[in-house]
């Protein structure tokens, strides 16, 4: 439950404590629905949840099966995982971590599978995924329902 | 200067890195970014030279010579100094405020589980809720620094001293149906 003293009401703790700034909150999910649709859904699922292990994102965490968690949380040893995926959570650890360390040898792996402007977007994507679960891990947001 | 980490040409000396990226980034993710962005100018505090401090320690965290060397004229007549204030602001002569909401950024940029109690006490103590969601929706928008600093599409506006940048700059990061650059 957040610290928030905010009235949850019969809504869901996102809506309520986000919604505080109504037209802000609006334009934040149109942005990260232009995100969404931006790149493939399996593999923004992928790293929406690898990055919700990294920050403790609990609202995040309960979107995801526990055996894709528990697979994820030793995903370089894990069979599961295709190249690109391994690519692409290689990359998202690190950018979270510190993007300036990001190496070149990562982004070029990326290039290989995306293309330049597919590397670009999926940056910015993932740029803007990981600060809304910032957000919400700082507010300490309730899973939905 | 930065050299890219990716298949672009790289920065002109004095090439804003901001807007060369958002030139080379899908237009739909800049423009819905934009509305945000500038939706979020809005947001209580109305405290603009705090925002600046926030913006700055979000710079710091993500190693942005873009973000480092640039004042918006809103946020006051910060100096160089303002990067060493915001990552030592324990010990400086911020107002407690200043303190509480630098250490929800902390927190928000390095692990934000662990945001303490006393911590969420001391910025209760000094602003309502709305506005505590308010500097953590600016501090969101600012993230969007990072894919620069990741790519190496990064480097001082002016690398000898600080650019002041004001709200009129704004238009110019708007996509305005332009077409990305290949």
């Amino acid at each position: 439950m957040t610290w928030l003293p905010i009235s949850v009401g019969g809504q869901g703790e996102r809506d309520a404590v986000l919604g505080v700034h109504t037209e802000v909150y609006a334009r934040h999910r149109v942005f990260l629905e232009a995100c969404a649709a931006a790149i493939d859904p399996d593999l923004l699922a992928l790293c929406r949840a690898r990055i919700a292990q990294i920050l403790h994102c609990r609202e995040e965490l309960a979107l995801h099966s526990p055996d894709l968690l528990a697979e994820l949380k030793s995903w370089e040893r894990s069979p599961s995982f295709t190249a690109l995926q391994r690519n692409a959570l290689e990359f998202v650890e690190q950018f979270v971590l510190d993007p300036s360390l990001v190496s070149r040898e990562l982004v070029v792996d990326l290039e290989r599978e995306f293309g330049t402007s597919g590397t670009i977007d999926f940056t910015t994507v993932i740029a803007a995924f990981e600060a809304s679960l910032r957000l919400s891990t700082l507010l300490d947001l309730e899973p939905a329902t | 200067m930065t050299l890219p980490k990716i298949n672009v040409v790289p920065l002109a000396p004095g090439q804003d890195a901001a807007l060369y990226l958002n030139s080379l980034t899908d237009q739909r993710l800049v423009g819905t970014y934009m509305e945000f962005y500038v939706a979020a100018l809005g947001l209580p505090p109305h405290d603009l030279e705090l925002v600046e401090l926030l913006r700055i320690r979000n710079g710091v965290a993500q190693s942005c010579q873009y973000c480092l060397s640039v004042r918006t004229e809103e946020g006051g007549n910060l100096a160089e100094e303002a990067t060493h204030c915001v990552m030592q602001f324990e010990s400086s002569d911020l107002s407690e405020p200043r303190k509480a909401a630098l250490r929800l950024a902390a927190a928000f940029l390095e692990l934000p589980s662990e945001l303490t109690q006393e911590a969420r006490d001391e910025a209760l103590k000094h602003f309502t809720p709305e506005e505590i969601v308010g500097l953590m929706f600016r501090l969101t928008s600012f993230l969007v620094n990072k894919p620069r600093a990741a790519l190496g599409i990064d480097g001082a506006l002016d690398p000898d001293r600080l650019t002041r940048i004001g709200s009129g700059d704004i238009d110019k990061f708007m996509p305005q149906n332009r077409p990305r650059l290949e």
